[in-house]
């Protein structure tokens, strides 16, 4: 359960935490960028810790990582305010890079996730991302934009197949997700835009629905309904947004790395369908009772999804 | 009275059923309304109802039957939990053949000869155990044979523009549309090589096999062969075909009926000898004989159903006429009801079987095409009914045995009195009332005296033979266990046309599945892949175990990297 109480500190640090990115995204100077990203990064380690607790581990990997890649990132700028432009966009790339937790320097990744609470590993996926992603669509070199999306798919469909915890799993995906989302930024931010609102969306719904999850299995009808809406939305398969956020990127993109995505998309259907069958079905046939609502639910919700697929699409 | 207001519908709807029978049979004229659904460059599909008087009479006869038998589910099965869903798929059946009677367009016609199909496979399996799956499931796969027979004959129907196929004079035609549309009617009527699942069918409950037995599901082969009689007698490859597959099918019911120890067995091995000459009555180019007969033998064989099944439901569900005896004593309303029906089948003289059963013979011998071992058969499959009738009338009725021999008076319903009462009128009358008022059904006959005669005889040469077979050669071909399960699986027929198919089908899926599933495809395919995935998946977690050490030499060698680059360039 999200021990999820609003307490000033919170308060503050959550928009500390979003103000942090805000600005990093709008602002003109490069040191802003950089005040932007500190300052969420400093908002989301409070964040981090639930009220009463006290987590060291993922936060101090997690500073750790960050900080470092803020020093790689403000060499960098500083570098290119010397007019050493080659190397000092070389820095602040691989600096971004690591804050962003992509390919070469995604290792951070997993491990932070696993050890945190549902609602820090669920930002860590979704709104973390944001400010490193728009500013590595700003100063990444193309040629290192394709090498990083091809290897973030097929480490991220690879990578997830041996796990057995639900959080090191939506790391992995979340990787297969960030290179269609890089794929998608390559050609227009709107489509990046609305990639990252249907995933964060799912991610959203799933770690929602796993935090109302007790430890043994699903009994809670609504979490099993939402956790598996999410899981299938996730997937990525036809009568859900996700798919629609996937054709989207598919019919903008020119280049030919989208078939790596594609590969990558569908061996980690493979890790969904796993989990989606232990969570959801697994659950309905222990539980038959609380299952077949729970079932319906999800009928329902699958329908209603549909729907928006179709209006959405014919508009 | 209060039963008699609760049933009141019902017997509006038996009344109206007659009602329409006699309207029928003195209407003159046929109408066709037909209603355009969508219209291609020349191909038109419509939905379309023909009303003349052979579908009067039919529908008549359906709803009379139909009325009756529902009457009679208030009493037979009053105890049952799943009442409803039973009557709604009852009404179901019956609203598919009045579709089927309706309908002549071929297209508009399957949904009524799905429907057949679907809802007879739903009430075979009313009682939901084993054996009523495996008797529905042979009964739906038969009948589909026949959609798919009759899906092969609508798309060749498109070469015509159109698919009213009855009362239809085809222009330009390939000949072996008239054998697909005869194997289609022989799949519904269960003729010589699909006649296993009629018997089977038998699991259903017994106020469905009378509906089925007597004018809805079986008849609806018949229905379809005699009105589409044009196109079927255009190549007479067809009609030879259905001659001699139907005779056949007539000496086999009769034959497995006089060893049958189940009663509601014999009735149905009754109905398909009482089909099959229907069948060879329209080979021999007589469909609307076949008809007359259809109509009559529908009413009496409703009657002998139901009143077999007052018999199995007030003894302790016993259908072995080997534990059933002098069930006058008890139960003399349905004995009455039965012996009428078995006097009215056997085609004892002015009873309503006679007419109809008499046409079909005398005018079978005033035609010359016959040979002379059809001729043989046809008698020789007539003679098998009386002995039967006669098997069932002495066993159940009269005889009687160590095994149950009450003599107490049972209670008859008066839900169970009624319908018995109005399927008596057709029984008794139908056949003398419609032969002399409908002009379709008038022929002149010419025979010699010692033919019609022997006509007449017929019955009781079964008679005789029963009475000569059991008492004065002393000769019990009952006790003769191998000629005794060589009849009761009907010639072994049973065995013959499901057994191949079934091993065919469950071979070819076991080879399939040793190749697809089990074999080379798989290993290389998903299975491989995914173990393969798995083996790099390790890899990557071999990394990730000691990420922290990898991050550092990463780290490291990118800020020397940086900074080289800064200090050297």
């Amino acid at each position: 359960m999200v021990s999820f109480v609003m307490s000033p500190m919170k308060v503050m640090s959550m928009s500390m935490m979003v103000i942090g990115t805000v600005l990093s995204v709008s602002s003109e100077e490069l040191v802003g960028v950089w005040l932007g990203m500190e300052l969420n990064l400093y908002g989301f380690l409070v964040v981090m810790n639930p009220d009463g607790h006290y987590i060291p581990e993922p936060c101090v990997k997690y500073f750790v990582v960050q900080s470092t890649g803020s020093i790689l990132m403000l060499g960098g700028f500083v570098l290119l305010m010397q007019q050493f432009v080659v190397s000092g966009l070389m820095m602040s790339v691989i600096g971004t890079v690591l804050k962003s937790g992509i390919s070469p320097l995604h290792s951070w990744v997993p491990s932070t996730i696993k050890n945190s609470s549902w609602l820090a590993s669920g930002l860590m996926l979704t709104w973390q991302k944001v400010a490193p992603l728009v500013l590595l669509s700003m100063i990444m070199p193309l040629s290192g934009m394709w090498l990083v999306i091809g290897l973030m798919a097929m480490i991220g469909a690879l990578g997830g197949l041996n796990q057995n915890s639900v959080r090191v799993m939506s790391a992995y995906s979340s990787f297969v997700h960030t290179s269609w989302m890089l794929l998608g930024l390559t050609w227009s931010s709107v489509v990046f835009v609305s990639y990252f609102l249907v995933y964060s969306m799912s991610v959203g719904l799933f770690f929602y629905g796993c935090s109302l999850m007790n430890k043994l299995s699903m009994s809670s009808q609504l979490s099993g309904a939402a956790s598996g809406m999410g899981l299938l939305m996730l997937m990525g398969m036809p009568p859900f947004l996700g798919f629609l956020a996937k054709v989207l990127v598919f019919l903008m993109t020119s280049s030919s790395v989208i078939v790596l995505c594609i590969v990558g998309s569908v061996i980690s259907l493979k890790y969904y369908i796993d989990f989606f069958y232990s969570m959801v079905m697994k659950s309905l046939t222990d539980k038959s009772k609380s299952g077949v609502k729970s079932m319906w639910m999800l009928v329902i919700i699958m329908n209603l999804m549909g729907g928006v697929v179709i209006l959405v699409s014919f508009l | 009275m209060k039963l008699m207001s609760s049933n009141l519908p019902l017997l509006v709807l038996i009344c109206s059923g007659y009602l329409s029978i006699f309207t029928g049979s003195i209407l003159s004229s046929a109408y066709l309304l037909e209603v355009p659904v969508w219209d291609s460059h020349c191909l038109s599909f419509s939905f379309s109802i023909l009303a003349d008087n052979v579908s009067m009479i039919f529908v008549g006869t359906v709803l009379v039957i139909s009325g009756s038998v529902a009457t009679y589910c208030k009493w037979y099965m009053a105890s049952e939990t799943y009442y409803n869903r039973f009557m709604g798929l009852v009404w179901l059946f019956v609203l598919s053949m009045i579709f089927m009677i309706l309908v002549p367009n071929l297209v508009m016609l399957l949904i009524g000869w799905d429907g057949l199909g679907l809802t007879s496979f739903l009430l075979v399996a009313y009682y939901q155990n084993n054996k009523s799956l495996s008797a529905a499931m042979l009964t739906a796969l038969t009948n589909r044979i026949g959609d798919v027979l009759v899906l092969v004959s609508i798309s060749i129907l498109l070469n015509e523009g159109g698919w009213l196929v009855y009362s239809y004079y085809p222009v330009s035609m390939w000949s072996g549309l008239s054998v697909v549309v005869v194997l289609a009617g022989m799949t519904k009527s269960a003729q010589m090589p699909f006649c296993a699942w009629l018997p089977a069918a038998m699991a259903a409950p017994t106020p469905v096999s009378s509906l089925v037995h007597s004018s809805t599901l079986v008849t609806a082969g018949v229905y379809l062969v005699l009105r589409s009689f044009y196109v079927v007698s255009a190549n007479p490859l067809a009609t030879q075909m259905l001659m001699i597959l139907s005779l056949f099918t007539l000496v086999l019911a009769g034959s497995s009926a006089v060893f049958a120890f189940d009663l509601k067995k014999v009735i149905a091995l009754s109905t398909l000898s009482q089909l099959s000459l229907m069948m060879f009555s329209i080979s021999i180019l007589l469909p609307f004989v076949a008809f007359f007969h259809l109509v009559t033998h529908a009413v009496f064989k409703a009657l002998l159903f139901l009143g077999a099944g007052g018999v199995i439901h007030s003894n302790q569900s016993i259908q072995d006429i080997r534990g059933l005896s002098s069930l006058w004593q008890s139960l003399p309303v349905s004995m009455s009801a039965m012996s009428v029906a078995i006097v009215s089948l056997s085609g004892a003289p002015f009873m309503s079987g006679f007419y109809s059963k008499d046409l079909i013979i005398e005018l079978s011998m005033m035609d010359s095409s016959m040979t002379y071992g059809c001729y043989m058969l046809e008698l020789l499959g007539l003679i098998f009914t009386s002995f039967y009738s006669a098997r069932i009338v002495f066993s159940v009725m009269l005889g009687s045995n160590y095994i149950n021999c009450s003599t107490l008076r049972l209670f008859e319903h008066l839900n169970m009195q009624v319908p018995f009462l109005s399927l008596y009128v057709g029984a008794i009358f139908l056949g003398l009332s419609l032969g002399s008022t409908m002009e379709k059904f008038g022929y002149v006959v010419v025979l010699e005296s010692y033919e019609s005669l022997s006509i007449f005889l017929i019955p009781f040469v079964g008679l005789a033979m029963w009475w000569g077979v059991l008492t004065k050669l002393g000769f019990n071909p009952w006790s003769w266990t191998k000629m005794l399960s060589f009849f009761l699986s009907m010639w072994l027929v049973e065995s013959l046309t499901s057994h191949p198919g079934k091993t065919l089908f469950f071979k070819s899926s076991l080879m399939m599945y040793q190749t697809l599933d089990q074999g080379w495809l798989e290993l290389l395919g998903p299975q491989g892949v995914y173990a393969k995935l798995g083996q790099v998946s390790q890899l990557n977690e071999v990394v990730q175990s000691n990420y922290f050490t990898y991050q550092m030499v990463a780290w490291s060698l990118v800020t020397i990297a940086g900074l080289s680059l800064v200090v050297f360039m």
